[in-house]
């Protein structure tokens, strides 16, 4: 891995919903490669903020800018470079998980049929490749949504509670198997369990956070 | 990459789902069938007439196609792909692929209709090069148009309702032209004015869908 130089800059950003302000305004700066956690009981924003990092979702004020080798990245670009799990994020029933792998990395034109192998392999479910998704336990499907994210070696890997439903020793494997690819990537992690990050990775919590 | 190449992706992937769970097909073709024999039975042998024939097969296929296309955007939301797709493609691969498949449907379902009205009502056709042509723009108008009031309507609750209320004006001027020259092309004459109406308004809905669909795109 050579080691993202992927940036995310955040400036002054407000998450907004309807007329409410859910998150912000912030103004933090991710410089990659590295994992940052985002700390916060439920309902403190990790998700929209995650949502507006991943060009989902545009912020109520304030700008979020995508910088990669220095350079301003277009949001069509920013697709090829990023991979996203989140929960109300799923796959698609009718297709199998090969299959769904395969239809992100044409659009991504990130990933290769060897990619897709490598990415299902590292989340540990090769062997339900041909599997559709209704067809897997919880913990099989977290598993599918994260190889998703992480075909293609992503520059930027936004995980939102990648660890729900997942036991403790797929947690394990999970935070080992993230903090792996931080060391090429920027990795953002969002967590309701203070718990999960490790002495001295960088965080941002939501719930320590007051805004003026 | 090309949104070529990205639409290809989201038009095959439209089509296997298809394929498999038969989304549209299998109700569009059950309505295609049950209208088609009641309006020919209602009909008796003045359905054989121009004019009757061509509101005939009209009224089948808009209400095929809405049955049909009029979820195309609703699956996604419903079935939380939505954001999967917005992360991974383009507004317009999506959009495109999105035509691309619904004008395959579409097809398929105008198959089942062509030989059901051939079969149950039997018109004699005056002019089959005027009646293809007019199928293909008004089948074009269709697959344009209920994907974008479906991609309207994504989001809202009772969806189904309203694609019926929404589709209504942006597809009826296609419809009436449709039926004009149906009627003309059966009648023996080639539908010239309708064949440009129908183009001009489905080039007007698709510019206008293209422009458009980044409003329906945002969250």
């Amino acid at each position: 891995m050579g080691g993202s130089r992927f940036e995310i800059r955040l400036e002054s950003v407000v998450g907004r919903y309807g007329e409410r302000d859910v998150v912000g305004p912030l103004t933090v700066r991710f410089e990659g490669p590295g994992l940052y956690w985002i700390l916060g009981p439920n309902g403190s924003g990790k998700s929209t903020l995650l949502r507006m990092i991943a060009g989902l979702k545009r912020p109520g004020s304030g700008r979020v800018r995508w910088l990669c080798q220095g350079r301003e990245v277009a949001a069509a670009r920013l697709r090829a470079l990023s991979g996203l799990a989140a929960p109300e994020i799923q796959l698609y029933r009718d297709l199998t998980v090969r299959e769904n792998l395969e239809f992100l990395a044409r659009l991504r034109a990130n990933g290769t049929k060897e990619g897709v192998r490598e990415a299902l392999a590292s989340a540990g479910i090769e062997h339900l490749a041909k599997e559709r998704p209704m067809s897997l336990s919880s913990g099989q499907r977290q598993r599918a949504r994260l190889a998703a994210a992480w075909l293609g070696h992503p520059e930027l890997l936004l995980l939102d509670e990648p660890s729900s439903n997942l036991d403790a020793e797929a947690r394990d494997w999970l935070y080992d198997e993230v903090r792996q690819r931080a060391l090429g990537s920027l990795c953002l992690v969002t967590t309701n369990q203070r718990g999960e990050p490790a002495d001295g990775e960088p965080r941002l919590d939501l719930g320590a956070l007051s805004y003026a | 990459m090309s949104i070529w190449a990205g639409a290809t992706a989201v038009w095959g992937k439209e089509l296997r789902g298809e394929w498999r769970a038969r989304y549209s097909l299998g109700s569009s073709i059950l309505f295609a069938a049950v209208t088609l024999a009641v309006l020919s039975f209602a009909a008796g042998p003045q359905a054989r007439r121009p004019e009757t024939a061509a509101v005939l097969l009209w009224t089948v296929l808009l209400f095929s196609a809405t049955a049909s296309l009029s979820n195309a955007f609703a699956r996604e939301v419903e079935g939380g792909t939505w954001d999967l797709l917005r992360h991974a493609a383009g507004p317009g691969e999506v959009l495109l692929g999105k035509w691309l498949a619904g004008l395959c449907v579409l097809g398929l379902v105008e198959v089942f209709i062509l030989a059901g009205g051939a079969l149950l009502v039997a018109p004699s056709v005056g002019h089959p090069a005027g009646l293809a042509a007019i199928l293909a723009a008004g089948t074009m108008a269709l697959a344009i148009g209920l994907p974008l009031v479906a991609a309207l309507l994504a989001q809202a609750r009772s969806h189904g309702g309203l694609a019926a209320a929404l589709a209504f004006p942006v597809l009826v001027p296609a419809v009436f032209a449709a039926v004009s020259g149906t009627r003309r092309a059966l009648e023996g004459t080639w539908p010239g004015d309708e064949l440009r109406i129908l183009i001009g308004f489905a080039a007007a809905l698709a510019l206008a869908g293209w422009r458009l669909f980044d409003f329906v795109w945002e969250d």
